[in-house]
């Protein structure tokens, strides 16, 4: 069993200097204020180019808040996968709460964290799991096969359009995530920010229908 | 500007985004964002052909030769292609300066086996002379680029299933 990806909060440590409120422009300031998590570390990491931050930060809540499209649940189970594929605890934690939040589906997320992506799940994950890890690929491997599964659990292509984006949008957060810092349990001087992380994430959760 | 997606991919159609248009707007505006290089950008030692450069080389790990063609062209110094193709370790990458190859030399790690970073891998950087700012713009082309390709190939295989045929 994997004792590596959970959906218990983890804390995250930069590996070079974050724009801090003494150090930062008002725009890099403005753009880790207004981003996911306002002033966590990874967020003032990226704010080094507030344009970048910004940027990224309305095209993550278009991809995952904005209606209409396929449920937020399978929105986040394709980040999921996404993130245990490549290894990113911290965002695997995230996004398997919020995947548990939306789905009820405790048991067949904690059977994906701890077996990883041929782990069983019923027919509709099936599909969305086996389009998002082929897509997580690098390569990327995602085919007409895994259109025509997604067509037969009931998928419109507009609906596969929002598994790729929301599968495609982390490829780009992992790899930020594991290439500038690492996670951590948190302890007692990441209060702040997992408190800071909580109160966000309830406000994405209050976000959605 | 055209569409990036759009011409990457090169579909006849993006009828797939149609219903939710702020995806598809946020996407450009990202993509706008690290490339279209203004006067008072607040991170000019990576510069608009270094941008390109490392964009191109990402996509041709990806294995997309529509996108690592489109940043190829943008990628205005000497020796691009051979280091588009080859990397830090090609003739070219070899005979780069240090700063150039670690930057490459990043962008491959990145790519290819993101969750093998260390804390060592930015400290290579940083002594080969990148900033911090440098090096959150040169991680975060990487990771529009690995977000394009993919869309672009759920693109490419949504128009083949519909029975198109892309260019």
């Amino acid at each position: 069993m994997s004792t590596h990806f959970t959906t218990a909060e983890r804390a995250w440590h930069a590996w070079i200097d974050p724009v801090g409120p003494e150090t930062g422009s008002p725009a890099q300031i403005a753009a880790y204020e207004t981003s996911v998590w306002p002033d966590s570390p990874y967020f003032r990491l990226l704010a080094w180019h507030p344009e970048g931050l910004a940027t990224r930060t309305a095209l993550d809540r278009a991809i995952f808040l904005a209606r209409p499209g396929i449920p937020r649940g399978e929105r986040e189970l394709a980040a999921t996968v996404a993130s245990r594929l490549n290894g990113c605890e911290l965002c695997t934690s995230v996004h398997s709460r919020f995947t548990v939040t939306f789905t009820k589906q405790e048991d067949a997320v904690a059977r994906l964290l701890a077996e990883g992506v041929e782990a069983d799940v019923e027919p509709r994950w099936r599909a969305i799991v086996d389009a998002a890890a082929a897509l997580t690929a690098s390569p990327p491997r995602f085919g007409v096969h895994h259109v025509r599964a997604l067509e037969a659990v009931g998928f419109t292509s507009a609906d596969i359009q929002d598994i790729v984006e929301s599968t495609a949008f982390f490829a780009w957060a992992n790899r930020l995530m594991l290439a500038f810092g690492e996670p951590s349990e948190p302890d007692a001087a990441d209060e702040e920010a997992i408190a800071n992380q909580r109160a966000a994430d309830a406000v994405a959760v209050d976000t959605a229908d | 500007m055209t569409d990036v997606l759009l011409t990457i991919a090169e579909v006849d159609s993006d009828a797939p985004r149609d219903h939710r248009p702020s995806v598809r707007e946020a996407a450009q505006a990202s993509y706008e964002a690290l490339f279209a290089v203004p006067a008072d950008d607040p991170v000019p030692g990576v510069d608009r052909a270094l941008r390109h450069l490392v964009a191109a080389r990402a996509a041709r790990l990806e294995g997309d030769g529509a996108a690592a063609e489109f940043y190829l062209a943008g990628a205005t110094l000497p020796g691009a292609e051979a280091l588009v193709h080859e990397g830090a370790d090609g003739a070219a990458g070899v005979a780069s300066p240090r700063r150039l190859k670690a930057a490459l030399r990043y962008v491959d790690l990145l790519v290819s086996r993101p969750a093998a970073a260390t804390a060592d891998d930015l400290n290579g950087l940083v002594a080969a002379g990148w900033t911090p700012a440098e090096i959150v713009v040169i991680g975060q082309i990487v990771g529009l680029v690995s977000y394009q390709v993919r869309v672009a190939q759920g693109l490419r295989a949504l128009e083949d299933a519909a029975g198109g045929a892309h260019a």
